[in-house]
C-alpha cells in the first residue's frame, strides 16, 4: 500500500508544476491590470508605474513565471500583490478555520444523509420515503443564502442563542456547518439511496435474510456497506468543494477562510495568491482523490493495492 | 487488511485531510444579554479588509479610516470637509503658492516616545515625496523640492511649480507623519505593524481578514478629544445582511455601509441608529465626447432632460441621495450652485435628439456589476428609451471595467457612456475637475473618459493651480463650475449620501463627506 501512496504521491509533482503553467497563464489572459487596480482609483499614471515596478510586473512574463516557480521550490510563494502579506501567512492564516469547517459540515451532512437515504431505501415508497426525498430535494435546491441568513435571523437575531458571525467558540460553528451540511447531506442522502436499493434487491441479501439474519443486520452489515463505495465517492468529492472554500458561507458568516479569500484575490487580480491557492487546491484534490482510493479498500476487502 | 491496518489507514486519511492545529484566536462576538454592562470596546463591521496600514501607501477608503486612529496629519478635515489644524496650529502660503509654512504644535509626542517637531515632519514629508520609495500616493507630494526646518517647530515646504490646491493635498489621509523610527522601517513593516502615530489610538493587532484592534492612546496630546472607550475592533464583513444582523443582535455598534434598501428598514427599529449625511461624491454619466452622437451638444443636452432624477434618487436609492447642482457636491471646496436640480423634459429631448442628428443607433452604457449600480443603469436604460434613445447597460467586474476604461487612449477606447461616481479625497475643487475634465487627464494619464477636451476649461483648471489665494480660487472655479455645467460633457445625475447604521446608544462616530470614517470620538451613551 505504501508503494501505492508513494508512486500517487510522485504524480503529483507533474500535475502540480502542470497547474502552475496553465494558472499563469490564464490569470495573465484575463482583462485588468493588477497595478492599476492596486494602485487604486484616483492614482496618476506615474503611481500606477511606481506600483507595476514595485510588484514586479514590468518584467517580461517569463522571467516572471520562472522567478515564482524558482521561489516556490523553496517554500516561498511571494508576497501578496494587494496586502504585501507573505503568500504563505495569507493562505496559512485561512486554511484551519475552512479545514474545521469543511470537517464539521462533513460530519453533519454524512449523518444526516446517510440516515436520510437509508432510511428512504428501507422504508421505500412509504412516507418515511416521501420525507427524506423530499427534504433531499429541498435541500439540494435551498440557496444557501437564503439558509444562511434565517438562521442567522432566528438563532441570533431573535432568540440570541449564537453568536452572527465569528470563528472561534464551538457555538459559531452550528450555523456555517448547519448550512453547508444540508446542502452535501441532500447529495449523499440521494446517492445513499439509490445504492441502498441497487444493493438490496441483489441475491446475497435474500440469501443473508433466509439465514434469518436480523432486518438491521441484514441492512446495516450486508447491504449499507455494499452500498457505500459511490456513496464515498460523492463524500469525498463534497468535502474536495467544501477544502476548496465556500465563498457565500463564508461572507454570510464573515468566516476568515479560503474561499474569501480567492474572491478576493480574483478582483484585485493578485497573481500570487491566485496561482498559489489554484496550487493548494489542485494538490487537496489529488490528495483526497488517494484517500478515497484507500478508504475503498477499507470498506471492500476486495479492493487490494498490494 | 485487518481492522488494525484499516482503522491506520483511516487515521491516515483523517490526518491528511485535517492536518493540526491550535484553536483560532478568540475574537468573536459573544451573544448579546440583555442587561450587558456599558460597553468599552466598539465593535465596528467594515466590508472589507483594511489592505495597508501605511497611509503613504494606501488608497482606499476603509484603510484610510482606520489609520485614522492611529496617525494624524499637519492638518485634517472637520464634519463638512474644511481645513482644520491638527499636529499644525496654524499655517501660510506664498502668494506664488509655491511654498507653504506650517507651525506646529507643541509638547506631541508619537506612540514610539519620540518627539513630534520640525524634523520629524520633514523625514515623514520625505519619504512620501521620493518616488524611489515606490509610494502609492507619492503623486499628491512629489512636487515637494525641499523642506526647510528654521526651528523645531516650524516647516516649510518648497513646490517645484505653483499648486494653488497643495493645502488640501497636506490634509488628505495620505498626509500623515509618521514617527522617524517607522520612516526606517521598510513598507511591508509600515504596512502592517503601523506603531508610529500620534492619534488618540494605538495600534494592537490585526490579523488579515479576521479582526483589527486599536486600543486607546493614555498620553493623547488633545485631551478634550481623547479616546472615550478602551479599544475598537474592527471586523470585515462581507455581507451587508450580515453586517445588519450583527447590528440588531447587538454584536455591533458600527455598520458601514448601509444599503439603502436595509437602512429603509432599520429606521423601524428602534434598538439601531440610521445615519445619514451628505456625501462629496459626484454621480454621472460620462459622454464619450469625440465619438457620434455625443460631439452635439444638444445630444448631450437631450440626455440630460431624458433622466428622471427623483425617481433614481427616491426609487432605486430609497431616498439616499441629494439633487446634483453642479459638477461638484456641495460640501466640496469653492462649490457653487449652477442651478436647481435638471428636471425631465420628454418632449424637449425627443426635439433636441432630432436636431442633434442621433440616427437611432444603439450605445452601451458601461459600469461596474455591483447591485446598486446595476439597478441604477437599468432605470437610465428604460428613461432614455421613453426618448427615443436606444441604449444597453454594460456591467462589468471592476477589473475588466478598469481595464477597459483607462488604459486605452482615444483613438482605441471603445466607452461610449460610462457610468460612475468620483469623490475627492481632498476635498478640494481642484482634484474633483482635474482628473475629470480636463484635456490632459484623458486616459491613459487620468480618468476624463469622455475625452473631454474644451480649451476655456483646461486653462480655468491650469489658472485654479496657480494661486494658493482662495478669494481667486473661488473665482476661477465658479467660472469653471458653470462652463462645464453648460457645456455638459456628463449627464450631471445625484449626489449619494453617506449612510451608516450604529446601536442606538452608540455616538460620536461619523463618516466625512468623502466616506472615509472618523471613528475617533465614538462612545456609548
Amino acid at each position: 500500500m505504501l508503494r501505492f501512496i508513494g508512486k500517487r504521491l510522485v504524480q503529483l509533482i507533474p500535475t502540480l508544476l502542470g497547474v502552475s503553467l496553465v494558472i499563469f497563464l490564464f490569470v495573465r489572459m484575463i482583462p485588468g491590470d493588477p497595478a492599476r487596480l492596486i494602485a487604486g482609483m484616483g492614482a496618476t499614471a506615474q503611481d500606477i508605474a511606481l506600483v507595476r515596478e514595485d510588484l514586479g510586473l514590468d518584467r517580461p512574463a517569463v522571467q516572471q513565471y520562472f522567478s515564482y516557480m524558482g521561489k516556490a521550490f523553496t517554500g516561498d510563494f511571494g508576497k501578496s500583490m494587494r496586502t504585501r502579506l507573505p503568500v504563505t501567512q495569507e493562505i496559512g492564516t485561512r486554511f484551519m478555520p475552512t479545514v474545521k469547517l469543511a470537517v464539521v459540515s462533513m460530519i453533519v451532512a454524512i449523518a444526516l444523509g446517510l440516515l436520510a437515504g437509508v432510511v428512504a431505501a428501507i422504508k421505500r415508497n412509504s412516507w418515511l420515503d416521501y420525507l427524506s426525498m423530499t427534504g433531499a430535494l429541498i435541500g439540494v435546491s435551498m440557496p444557501s443564502f437564503w439558509l444562511a441568513l434565517m438562521l442567522m435571523y432566528l438563532f441570533a437575531v431573535k432568540w440570541h442563542l449564537l453568536p452572527t458571525f465569528g470563528s472561534d467558540s464551538w457555538k459559531s460553528y452550528v450555523m456555517p456547518a448547519v448550512t453547508l451540511g444540508v446542502g452535501a447531506a441532500a447529495s449523499i442522502a440521494r446517492f445513499t439511496r439509490a445504492a441502498m436499493l441497487e444493493v438490496l434487491g441483489q441475491d446475497f441479501v435474500r440469501t443473508a435474510r433466509a439465514k434469518g439474519l436480523q432486518e438491521s443486520r441484514v441492512n446495516l452489515r450486508h447491504a449499507l456497506r455494499n452500498a457505500l463505495i459511490p456513496v464515498l465517492t460523492i463524500t469525498g468529492l463534497q468535502f474536495g468543494f467544501l477544502l476548496g472554500g465556500t465563498v457565500v458561507v463564508e461572507s454570510v458568516f464573515a468566516w476568515n477562510g479560503i474561499g474569501r479569500l480567492l474572491v478576493d484575490a480574483v478582483e484585485a487580480r493578485d497573481y500570487p495568491v491566485i496561482q498559489t491557492l489554484m496550487l493548494v487546491f489542485s494538490l487537496q484534490f489529488v490528495l483526497i482523490n488517494l484517500v478515497v482510493d484507500l478508504l475503498y479498500g477499507l470498506i471492500d476487502p476486495r479492493i487490494s493495492y498490494e | 487488511m485487518k481492522l488494525t491496518t484499516r482503522v491506520a489507514a483511516g487515521a491516515l486519511a483523517i490526518g491528511l485531510l485535517t492536518g493540526c492545529g491550535s484553536p483560532a484566536p478568540s475574537n468573536a462576538p459573544q451573544t448579546s444579554q440583555p442587561s450587558a454592562p456599558k460597553k468599552t470596546t466598539a465593535a465596528v463591521a467594515t466590508a472589507g479588509d483594511v489592505v495597508s496600514l501605511d497611509p503613504h501607501d494606501t488608497n482606499d477608503n476603509l484603510s484610510y479610516g482606520v489609520e485614522n486612529t492611529i496617525y494624524e496629519g499637519l492638518v485634517g478635515f472637520d464634519k463638512e470637509m474644511k481645513v482644520i489644524g491638527v499636529l499644525a496650529e496654524k499655517w501660510e502660503a506664498s502668494d506664488d503658492a509655491k511654498t507653504f509654512t506650517f507651525h506646529l504644535r507643541k509638547g506631541v509626542k508619537f506612540h514610539t516616545g519620540e518627539d513630534m517637531n520640525a524634523a520629524a515632519v520633514k523625514k515623514s514629508f520625505l519619504r512620501v515625496a521620493d518616488p524611489a520609495n515606490k509610494l502609492k500616493r507619492n503623486s499628491l507630494f512629489n512636487t515637494i523640492t525641499s523642506i526647510d526646518t528654521p526651528d523645531d517647530y516650524t516647516v516649510v515646504f518648497h513646490l517645484k511649480e505653483a499648486f494653488g490646491a497643495m493645502l488640501y493635498n497636506f490634509a488628505h489621509p495620505a498626509g500623515k507623519v509618521i514617527a522617524p523610527s517607522g520612516v526606517d522601517k521598510g513598507k511591508d513593516e509600515m504596512a502592517k505593524n503601523p506603531k508610529y502615530g500620534t492619534g488618540p489610538f494605538m495600534f494592537k493587532e490585526w490579523t488579515a481578514n479576521d479582526h483589527l484592534t486599536v486600543v486607546k492612546n493614555p498620553n493623547y496630546w488633545n485631551k478634550d478629544a481623547a479616546a472615550k472607550v478602551e479599544s475598537i475592533n474592527f471586523k470585515p464583513i462581507a455581507e451587508s445582511g450580515t453586517r445588519v444582523n450583527g447590528l440588531k443582535a447587538g454584536d455591533l455598534d458600527f455598520v458601514l455601509p448601509l444599503p439603502g434598501v436595509d437602512a429603509q428598514a432599520l429606521q423601524k427599529d428602534a434598538k439601531v441608529k440610521v445615519n445619514v449625511a451628505p456625501s462629496i461624491y459626484s454621480f454621472y454619466m460620462a459622454m464619450n465626447v469625440t465619438k457620434k452622437p455625443f460631439d452635439n451638444i444638444k445630444v448631450r443636452e437631450a440626455l440630460n432632460l431624458a433622466i428622471d432624477r427623483e425617481a433614481l434618487r427616491k426609487g432605486v436609492l430609497r431616498g439616499f441621495a441629494d439633487p446634483m447642482t453642479s459638477v461638484l457636491a456641495p460640501n466640496t471646496g469653492f462649490y457653487v450652485k449652477q442651478g436647481d436640480e435638471i428636471k425631465r423634459d420628454v418632449a424637449k429631448a425627443k426635439q433636441l435628439l432630432q436636431e442633434g442628428g442621433y440616427t437611432g443607433t444603439e450605445v452601451e452604457i458601461w459600469h461596474s456589476n455591483a447591485t446598486e449600480r446595476k439597478d441604477i443603469a437599468a432605470a437610465i436604460v428604460q428613461q432614455l428609451a421613453e426618448v427615443g434613445f436606444k441604449a444597453k447597460s454594460v456591467p462589468m467586474d471592476n477589473a475588466t471595467l478598469s481595464s477597459n476604461l483607462w488604459t486605452q487612449d482615444k483613438d482605441n477606447n471603445k466607452v461610449q457612456l460610462y457610468l460612475g461616481g468620483w469623490s475627492t479625497s481632498t476635498g478640494d475643487a481642484d482634484w474633483a475637475i482635474r482628473p475629470l475634465l480636463y484635456g490632459q487627464s484623458a486616459p491613459p494619464n487620468g480618468y476624463n473618459v469622455g475625452f473631454y477636451n474644451n480649451p476655456k476649461v483646461n486653462q480655468l483648471i491650469e489658472d485654479g493651480l496657480k494661486t494658493a489665494d482662495a478669494t481667486k480660487r473661488a473665482s476661477i472655479y465658479a467660472d469653471l463650475q458653470k462652463e462645464i455645467w453648460q457645456d455638459k460633457p456628463w449627464v450631471f445625475l445625484y449626489i449619494p449620501n453617506n449612510v451608516w447604521g450604529t446601536g442606538a446608544n452608540v455616538e460620536g462616530a461619523f463618516v466625512q463627506g468623502d466616506g472615509i470614517v472618523n471613528y475617533n470620538g465614538i462612545y456609548f451613551k
